[in-house]
C-alpha cells in the first residue's frame, strides 16, 4: 500500500467529513426553522377553521389560505382535527378540506408509485373520505404496504359501503392475528353496514378460518338478530369453530344462547365443554346450574375448573350448589368445588380475566392439544 | 536480508494488513448505513404520531407483560414501577421480580402498592431459584410482584416469564426509563403483520436529561464528558448498526435493558441462560437458531422510535467493567455457538451475522492493538516515518468518525432528540474526540475480557449507579 493511496483516502474522508458536518449544521438550523414554521402554520389553520365555524370567515377565504399551507402542516392539522372534532361541525370542516388543494394532492398521492405517499393518502381519506372516493379506498385497501391497507380500512367509518365492508372482512380473514383484530374492530364500529354482510357470510362461510373471524365479529356486535346464524355452528365438525361459537355466545345474554351453551356442555371435545362452561359463567346463567353441576364431574380437569368457576360466577345459588357437592359421590368434583370456593376475589379475577393457565389462548391463537 | 530489513518488511506488512482490516471493516459499516437509510425512512414514516392516538383506543393491540427484575433498588423502585404502570398502552401488566434483594425493595413495594399474597396458580415452565411468594396490589390491578431467592437477572426474568399472562413480554431493567409511548411503538410491527419473535427499541443515555417521575421530559447531552462521549457511540450502535441489520435477516442483539419478545417462543427455547454473561446476545442467537430449526418465518427487527433511557456509567471503573463484560459476553457467545458458524441450515445468521461479529467485533481490539504496537515499533526503528503514521491513523480513524457523523445525520433527519444548538454542537464535537484516547481505552477494556473469558469468569463486577443528574 502506498503513501499516495493513504493520502487519497484521507483527503477524500476529510472532504466528505467537512461536507457532512456542514450539512448537519445547516440541516439542524433548517429543521428548527421548519418546526417553527409548522407550529405557526398550525396555529393559523386552527384559527381560520375556528373563525369559519363561527361564520366569521367565508369558505373561499379559508380555502384560499389553506391552499398556501405546506402539505405536512395540513396533514398534521387534519389528524389533530379528526381526534378532536366530530358531528355537524366536523362534517362542515371535512367539506371545507375536500375543497382544498391538499385534498386534490392526496387523491393524486393515492395513485403514487411511492408507498409513503399512498400511506399519507390512506390516512387522509380515513378522515375526509366521501362516497366519490370509494374506488380510491378500494385500491388502497389492496395496497402492497400493510400500513396503507390498515389506514385505508379506517375509511369505512366514513363510507357506508357493504362492498367496502366485505373487502375489509376478506382482509381480516387472511390477515395476521393482530391486524385481523384491528380490522374486526373497524368493522364492528360500522355495525349497521357490516350486519347484512356478516349474516350473508355466516349463512355460507367458505372455510373454517373465515367462520372463526365471522364469529369474532359477531361477538363484538352482539346483535340478538345474529343468534340464529351463530347457534347452528355449535354443531360444526371443526373443534375450533365450536370453541369460537361457545366464546361468541357469551356475548348474548339470551335464553337461546344459554340453551345452546348448555347443550355444548356435553360436546365430545373437552375444549368446547370448558369454553361453554366459561361462557355460561360469564352470562350468569342461573338456569344452567344443574348442567354445570353435572360438568363438575367431567373427566377433564379444565372442564371441572371452568364449571366450578362458572357456578361461583352465577351468584349465591351457584355458590350454594358448590357447597353442597358431596365428596362421597365424586371426590374430584368435591376437590374442585372446594378449591374454587376458597379462591379469593383476586384469584377469581385472574381466572375470569384469562390467565396463562387458560388452555384456550395461546400466542398463535391455536388450541393447545 | 539483514534483521533490520526483515523487521522493516514485517512491520510494514502488518501495518498494511491492519489498515486493510479497518478499511474493510468500516466499509462493512458503510454498507450497514446504506441499508439503514431506507429502513430508518420507512420506520420514521410508519412511526407517524398521527396514528398513535388511534391505536391507543384499539383493543386489537396484543396485551403485553412488562418484566422488571429488581435487585437492591429500594430508593427508586416505587417510582420505576409507577412509571411502568402508567405507560400508554391499552393492555399491559407489570411483573416486578424481587430477586432476593438485601435491602427493603420488597417492603417499599409492599407499603406503596398495598400488596397481598395470591395463590401460586402459575405453571412453572422454567426452572428458577425458589419463589417465596406471588403478590398482587390492591391499588394497582395490573401489577404482580414475585418475591424470590437471588438467582441473577436471567433467573429473575425466567420467573417473570412463567408468571406473565400475556403473549408478549417486554424485558426492562428496573432502572431503565421507558418512554411513555414506547410500548405502542414497539407493537407496531405486530399490527402490520410482521412475523416478529423479538424486537428492540433504541437505548439512549439519560444522564443530563430533564427527568420527572422516572420519565425523560427534555433530552439533553450529559454534562460529564465520559457520559457524553458515549452518546455518539450509542447512536452509531442503534441507528445504523442495528437498523441496518433489519435488512440482512434481523438483529443479533436486542438490548437486555429494553426488548420485546414472544413469550411462548422464549419458553420454547428454555428462557434466559442463567450462566450467560450477556444474556441478551446469547438469547437472540438461540432464538435465531430455534426459528431456523423449526423452519417458521420470523423477524427480529430493531424499531428506532421506541426509546428507553438508561444511565451511562459516568466513571472510568464502572465503564471499564461494563465494556469488559459486554465483550466477554460476545467472546463467550461466539464460543458457545461455534457450531452454528457456516451451517447452511442457519442461513444468514451462520454466514453473515456470526462471522461479522467474530471478525468485525470480537477480534477488532486485538487487531487494533497490534496496529498500535507495530506502528510504535516501526517509528522507533525507523521503518515508518511520522508522516506515514499520521496518515495511517487519519485514514483508519477518520473513517470511523465519518461513520459516527452519518449516525448523527440519521438521527437529525428523523427523530431529532438533541434540538438545543449547544447540545447538537457537543454531540458533533464528541464524535471527533472519540477516536483520541477514549477509543484506545475501550480497546484495553475489551482486551481484558479475553483473559476473563478464558478463566471462565461469570460475574458482572460492581456496577455503580449514581442516579440521574437531572437538568430539568
Amino acid at each position: 500500500m502506498t503513501v499516495g493511496f493513504l493520502v487519497a483516502v484521507t483527503i477524500f474522508q476529510t472532504v466528505l467529513t467537512v461536507l457532512v458536518v456542514g450539512g448537519l449544521f445547516l440541516g439542524h438550523r433548517s429543521g428548527l426553522r421548519r418546526d417553527r414554521r409548522r407550529e405557526d402554520e398550525l396555529a393559523v389553520i386552527r384559527e381560520c377553521v375556528r373563525r369559519f365555524l363561527a361564520h366569521r370567515l367565508l369558505p373561499e377565504e379559508v380555502i384560499a389560505y389553506l391552499d398556501d399551507v405546506a402539505l405536512s402542516s395540513m396533514n398534521a392539522y387534519v389528524h389533530e382535527f379528526a381526534a378532536q372534532t366530530s358531528g355537524t361541525e366536523g362534517e362542515e370542516v371535512v367539506r371545507l378540506l375536500r375543497a382544498t388543494r391538499w385534498h386534490r394532492r392526496m387523491l393524486l398521492h393515492a395513485r403514487s408509485r411511492f408507498w409513503w405517499r399512498r400511506l399519507a393518502a390512506a390516512r387522509a381519506l380515513g378522515v375526509v373520505a366521501h362516497a366519490a372516493d370509494l374506488l380510491v379506498v378500494h385500491r388502497l385497501l389492496n395496497d402492497p404496504t400493510p400500513a396503507t391497507r390498515l389506514a385505508a380500512a379506517s375509511a369505512l367509518e366514513r363510507l357506508p359501503s357493504p362492498a367496502l365492508a366485505a373487502a375489509i372482512l376478506d382482509r381480516a380473514i387472511t390477515g395476521h392475528a393482530v391486524a385481523r383484530n384491528h380490522l374486526i374492530e373497524v368493522l364492528a364500529a360500522s355495525r349497521t353496514i357490516v350486519l347484512p354482510v356478516l349474516i350473508e357470510r355466516l349463512c355460507a362461510p367458505s372455510n373454517d378460518d373465515e367462520l372463526r373471524v365471522l364469529l369474532d365479529i359477531g361477538a363484538l356486535l352482539g346483535y340478538p338478530t345474529l343468534l340464529q346464524y351463530v347457534i347452528p355452528h355449535a354443531n360444526s365438525d371443526a373443534i375450533e369453530v365450536r370453541v369460537a361459537t361457545a366464546t361468541c355466545l357469551r356475548n348474548f345474554p339470551h335464553p337461546q344462547a344459554t340453551n345452546a351453551l348448555r347443550r355444548m356442555l356435553t360436546d365430545r371435545s373437552w375444549q368446547v365443554r370448558a369454553r361453554a362452561a366459561a361462557s355460561l359463567g360469564a352470562v350468569g346463567a342461573a338456569e344452567a346450574i344443574p348442567d354445570l353441576l353435572l360438568s363438575l364431574c367431567d373427566p377433564n380437569w379444565w372442564v371441572r375448573l371452568r364449571s366450578a368457576i362458572a357456578l361461583r360466577l352465577v351468584g349465591p345459588a351457584g355458590v350454594e350448589a358448590l357447597r353442597r357437592v358431596d365428596g362421597r359421590i365424586d371426590r374430584y368434583a368435591f376437590d374442585m368445588a372446594l378449591y374454587v370456593l376458597e379462591l379469593d376475589d383476586g384469584a377469581m379475577a385472574e381466572y375470569v380475566g384469562g390467565s396463562a393457565t387458560d388452555f384456550a389462548t395461546s400466542p398463535s391463537g391455536a388450541l393447545a392439544s | 536480508m539483514d534483521v533490520h530489513g526483515f523487521l522493516v518488511d514485517a512491520i510494514r506488512t502488518v501495518d498494511q494488513t491492519v489498515i486493510w482490516y479497518f478499511l474493510g471493516l468500516n466499509s462493512c459499516y458503510a454498507i450497514l448505513i446504506a441499508l439503514a437509510i431506507p429502513e430508518m425512512f420507512k420506520q420514521w414514516i410508519e412511526a407517524n404520531n398521527e396514528d398513535l392516538e388511534r391505536h391507543m383506543r384499539s383493543d386489537a393491540l396484543p396485551p403485553i407483560s412488562v418484566l422488571m427484575p429488581a435487585y437492591n433498588m429500594e430508593p427508586n423502585i416505587v417510582e420505576s414501577v409507577r412509571a411502568q404502570l402508567t405507560l400508554r398502552y391499552p393492555h399491559h401488566e407489570v411483573i416486578v421480580v424481587n430477586d432476593g434483594s438485601k435491602d427493603d425493595t420488597f417492603q417499599a413495594m409492599m407499603d406503596e402498592f398495598d400488596l397481598y399474597e395470591v395463590p401460586p396458580a402459575i405453571p412453572r415452565r422454567l426452572r428458577t431459584a425458589e419463589v417465596r411468594g406471588y403478590y398482587r396490589s390492591r391499588s394497582a390491578p395490573g401489577m404482580l410482584v414475585i418475591d424470590k431467592a437471588n438467582g441473577g437477572k436471567a433467573d429473575a426474568l425466567n420467573a417473570g416469564l412463567c408468571a406473565a399472562r400475556y403473549p408478549l413480554v417486554v424485558c426492562a431493567d428496573a432502572d431503565t426509563m421507558i418512554a411513555e409511548d414506547a410500548l405502542l411503538r414497539l407493537a407496531r410491527p405486530f399490527l402490520l403483520g410482521d412475523p416478529v419473535v423479538a424486537t428492540g427499541g433504541t437505548i439512549r443515555i439519560a444522564n443530563g436529561c430533564g427527568i420527572e417521575h422516572a420519565r425523560v421530559r427534555t433530552p439533553r447531552m450529559p454534562r460529564s464528558w465520559l457520559a457524553a462521549i458515549q452518546v455518539p457511540e450509542y447512536l452509531r450502535a442503534f441507528l445504523f448498526g442495528r437498523v441496518g441489520w433489519n435488512r440482512l435477516g434481523g438483529n443479533l442483539i436486542v438490548s437486555g435493558a429494553f426488548g420485546l419478545f414472544r413469550r411462548e417462543t422464549l419458553i420454547d427455547i428454555g428462557g434466559y441462560h442463567t450462566g450467560s454473561v450477556v444474556e441478551d446476545l446469547d438469547l437472540i442467537v438461540r432464538l435465531h437458531e430455534h426459528m431456523r430449526e423449526i423452519g417458521e418465518p420470523y423477524s427480529i427487527p430493531l424499531i428506532p422510535d421506541p426509546v428507553a433511557w438508561t444511565e451511562a456509567p459516568p466513571d472510568m471503573p464502572t465503564l471499564s467493567r461494563q465494556r469488559e463484560r459486554w465483550h466477554r459476553g460476545l467472546v463467550s457467545t461466539m464460543y458457545t455457538h461455534r457450531k452454528t458458524f457456516l451451517r447452511p441450515k442457519y442461513g444468514p445468521i451462520a454466514f453473515i451475522h456470526l462471522p461479522f461479529f467474530l471478525l468485525g467485533e470480537m477480534i477488532a481490539p486485538i487487531v487494533e492493538l497490534i496496529g498500535y504496537i507495530f506502528t510504535v515499533i516501526g517509528i522507533a526503528i525507523g521503518a515508518i516515518s511520522w508522516a506515514f503514521a499520521g496518515i495511517f491513523f487519519a485514514a483508519a480513524l477518520g473513517y470511523g468518525v465519518l461513520l459516527t457523523l452519518w449516525a448523527i445525520v440519521l438521527e437529525q433527519a428523523t427523530f431529532r432528540f438533541y434540538r438545543q444548538p449547544g447540545d447538537f454542537a457537543r454531540l458533533i464535537g464528541y464524535a471527533f474526540l472519540e477516536p483520541f484516547g477514549y477509543r484506545q481505552l475501550t480497546v484495553l477494556w475489551r482486551l481484558k475480557s479475553f483473559k476473563n473469558a478464558w478463566q471462565g469468569k461469570e460475574s458482572w463486577g460492581e456496577m455503580k449507579r449514581y442516579g440521574f443528574e437531572s437538568s430539568g
